[in-house]
């Protein structure tokens, strides 16, 4: 693949290697824990490198690197590698830059789960958090302090979709010397290019976007020159890894990206229009819309919009929400997201540092490959059950 | 024997719900992230069991509960949680019993990368660690401080075998409250019962013996209370790790031959090492049914059998020889990790992993993984190795 390849390109020969293969289009998927060296000399030269080359399951196999390989070709990094979940991208890469005794500033719309990480474990083990709100931009560097190693951003934040000024923050914290880790899932490494926007580390759910069929779960964590070795030297000692069943389905997902991804915008676009249009909403939380907090940033710094979503109603008592969710026929109700089909999920934050009123009134959609004029009928029935 | 037959049974048995798979023996490979729920309460009280039912991918689908179910009744313990790596569950352990300011007893003979791991990354977050005597016994009362939380035990040493005084070790730790967390991968779960000696947490590298053919990367913890499940579940559950689908269902698949597996492994190894030990090469076997391996009257009193996997001293030689020998045995892959059905062979200088105690000897180790060839096939390799060794053809 040429060096110029376009991102379509990169997604459809991206860590592709059939002259290594037999000609093959795609990677076998290399079941591994003791590879054998034959000599002590060529044992010794395959571990001079052990990231490029074969050593040992655990530090992945020709299978995950061809994954490895094509996300690193789309978010333009020099390197990524690969782990057990998302939130198993999150935890490696923070504990890569933080230790006792360091602070940390994570964006208060961050996945709860993200929270959980700060609170249960990097707590105890003398790492202070301060959360701060999502649309801070320059203003952030009033929060710093001496030892301030981490910024975790994510944007749009996945329940309540502010989008954040990205460039700004990294400017703010590298005038410090302090690194900026973002969670781009929901750009999917296509829609947002975190690194011409000054991001050390990108980490995504993989099992979003580009697993694309609610079938695995894989995390990734990209990043260029001096942010390499710290990474993969954390999850190194952890001991994290992916299987190369789960690199090769992630892998064969990444061929079908842009194409989904497509349907996903356009779908989510009509809907999400359709909704905005609805006397019984009264905000729809879709980047690409200017009732979106941040929006202005978006069109600056995104090429595109997915099909993740939430809807503000003006008002939703209990037994309304659950009349509504529950009669939906082609919304699936559960939890993640990025595969082929409709969810829906209630929305419950917790937040901070700002305030956030939506709890209990706001629903987050989901859309799906399906023909957008039947899930907008699906939706309209769920709104007529509702209506008084 | 009526115990261990039972046992055997159930190693053919747990973990399997025929009934629950539409009749299948074997459960289905779930591939799964999303989780759908019928209404919105029917969510929220998947959640209430979050850890018991399926409620989302990362905390696991019935082929990881069924693994699960079978390494809690190889280990004999409460429950088991499974992880990407064996490195992975030992760190996943530690991290969940430990925080800043506390302190931890680690065994010098301890796996290269836990010793890393404590070197490294609980260093940075303020965790001390002492390195003990693998042979410190009830001694190990007089390196506790109040600090102490847990002590890590490994035995035996998957190098230089010392098989330690478990029993021991708990005593002194539980007059003070501390866990006590073993690495039973060398027993594979099966000739060593660490529950019967009150230990908290013991630790496999599933990669090993269970999962047996070298196809794998897969960890377990298995707890003895269900209080210290819950702390490591829960702590798993932050760092976000999971396990795929796949290699649990295969890991499941190798369990189901553990036992005559390891029989197999257990035999072949003490007849090469028996041989071994009369050769003129050779100057000590460390292999814990020897009486030359330090701490053997342990292996004694508190294993039922050995696996496949022991050192040999060679008298000094040469180290150009020994890698010509490396390099040319026909039936040894020369590898990193073991358990698998096939035979390995790798050099090692443990003086430059201990820090507590003193590696005596200069002379070079060799440590053998015993497959399931035929071992008169195996002899005659290590025969014509040895030979070049010392110079005869």
């Amino acid at each position: 693949m040429r060096k110029d390849a376009k991102q379509n390109t990169k997604l459809i020969h991206g860590g592709s290697h059939p002259e290594d293969q037999s000609g093959i289009v795609n990677p076998p998927i290399y079941r591994a824990s003791t590879v054998d060296y034959g000599t002590i000399n060529q044992m010794e030269l395959l571990r001079e490198n052990p990231d490029e080359n074969f050593v040992y399951g655990r530090i992945g196999t020709p299978t995950s690197k061809a994954f490895e390989e094509t996300v690193a070709n789309l978010e333009g990094a020099e390197r990524t590698i690969a782990v057990g979940s998302g939130l198993a991208a999150i935890s490696a890469a923070m504990l890569a830059f933080v230790s006792n005794g360091d602070h940390v500033l994570v964006c208060d719309n961050a996945y709860s789960p993200t929270r959980r990480l700060s609170e249960g474990f990097l707590k105890r083990f003398g790492v202070e958090t301060t959360y701060y709100d999502p649309l801070v931009g320059t203003e952030i560097s009033s929060l710093f302090k001496n030892n301030t190693k981490v910024i975790y951003t994510e944007s749009p934040g996945s329940h309540t979709f502010e989008i954040q000024d990205i460039p700004a923050i990294t400017k703010a914290a590298h005038d410090k010397g302090i690194k900026v880790v973002m969670d781009n899932t929901w750009g999917a490494g296509y829609f947002f290019k975190p690194f011409d926007h000054g991001v050390d580390v990108s980490v995504q759910a993989a099992t979003k976007y580009y697993v694309g069929h609610s079938d695995a779960m894989i995390g990734t964590i990209s990043m260029s020159g001096e942010n390499i070795q710290p990474v993969i030297e954390s999850v190194r000692v952890l001991g994290y890894n992916i299987s190369p069943d789960d690199a090769y389905l992630a892998l064969r997902g990444m061929r079908t990206l842009n194409v989904r991804l497509k349907r996903h915008q356009e779908n989510g676009l009509k809907v999400a229009q359709w909704l905005s249009d609805r006397p019984e909403i009264e905000r729809v939380l879709h980047p690409a819309l200017p009732s979106c907090p941040g929006h202005e940033i978006w069109k600056r710094d995104f090429s595109g919009s997915n099909g993740l979503f939430g809807v503000v109603f003006k008002s939703l008592i209990k037994t309304d929400m659950e009349l509504f969710v529950d009669g939906l026929e082609l919304f699936s109700l559960g939890g993640s997201w990025g595969g082929y089909e409709s969810l829906v999920l209630p929305t419950n934050v917790n937040r901070t540092s700002t305030k956030w009123l939506g709890n209990d009134k706001t629903i987050r959609f989901h859309i799906g490959l399906e023909d957008s004029d039947d899930l907008i009928k699906d939706i309209k029935s769920g709104l007529k059950r509702i209506a008084k | 024997m009526g115990k261990r037959k039972k046992y055997d049974t159930r190693l053919v048995h747990s973990g399997s719900n025929p009934r629950d798979q539409k009749g299948a023996v074997n459960p289905p490979v779930f591939r799964a992230s999303t989780i759908i729920f019928p209404t919105v309460e029917a969510m929220k009280e998947a959640e209430q069991r979050k850890f018991d039912t399926t409620f989302y991918g990362v905390h696991g689908t019935p082929t990881t509960f069924a693994l699960e179910t079978a390494m809690a009744e190889v280990e004999e313990g409460y429950r088991a949680i499974s992880v990407s790596s064996g490195l992975a569950a030992i760190t996943t352990a530690l991290i969940s019993f430990l925080k800043t300011g506390d302190h931890l007893l680690m065994v010098d003979s301890v796996y290269a990368p836990t010793r890393n791991f404590c070197d490294t990354t609980l260093k940075r977050f303020g965790i001390e660690t002492t390195y003990y005597d693998p042979l410190i016994g009830s001694n190990i009362e007089n390196l506790i401080k109040p600090e102490t939380k847990v002590i890590f035990t490994e035995s035996p040493g998957s190098y230089t075998f010392e098989i330690q005084d478990i029993p021991s070790i708990v005593k002194a730790a539980h007059k003070r409250e501390i866990k006590v967390m073993i690495d039973n991968t060398w027993s594979a779960g099966y000739f060593f019962k660490p529950f019967d000696h009150k230990v908290d947490i013991s630790i496999q590298a599933t990669t090993k013996y269970q999962a047996g053919h070298a196809d794998l990367i897969l960890g377990h913890i298995v707890t003895r209370t269900k209080e210290d499940w819950l702390k490591v579940k829960t702590n798993t559950g932050i760092l976000g790790q999971t396990v795929a689908p796949d290699v649990c269902y295969l890991a499941l698949r190798g369990l189901r031959t553990l036992v005559v597996r390891l029989e197999e492994h257990q035999q072949n190894a003490l007849t090469i090492a028996n041989w071994l030990k009369e050769r003129p090469e050779v100057e000590k076997i460390l292999h814990p049914a020897f009486s030359s391996c330090p701490g053997h009257e342990f292996w004694q009193r508190d294993f039922t059998g050995s696996s496949g996997l022991f050192s040999v001293i060679l008298k000094d030689v040469n180290i150009e020889k020994i890698h010509n020998m490396l390099n040319n045995m026909e039936y040894f892959s020369m590898g990193y990790s073991w358990g698998g059905f096939e035979s390995l062979m790798v050099y090692s200088d443990p003086s430059k992993i201990r820090t507590a105690t003193k590696w005596e000897t200069s002379s070079p180790l060799l440590r053998i993984h015993v497959g399931q060839e035929d071992v008169r096939d195996l002899i005659a390799d290590l025969e014509r190795g040895l030979n070049g060794l010392s110079g005869k053809t």
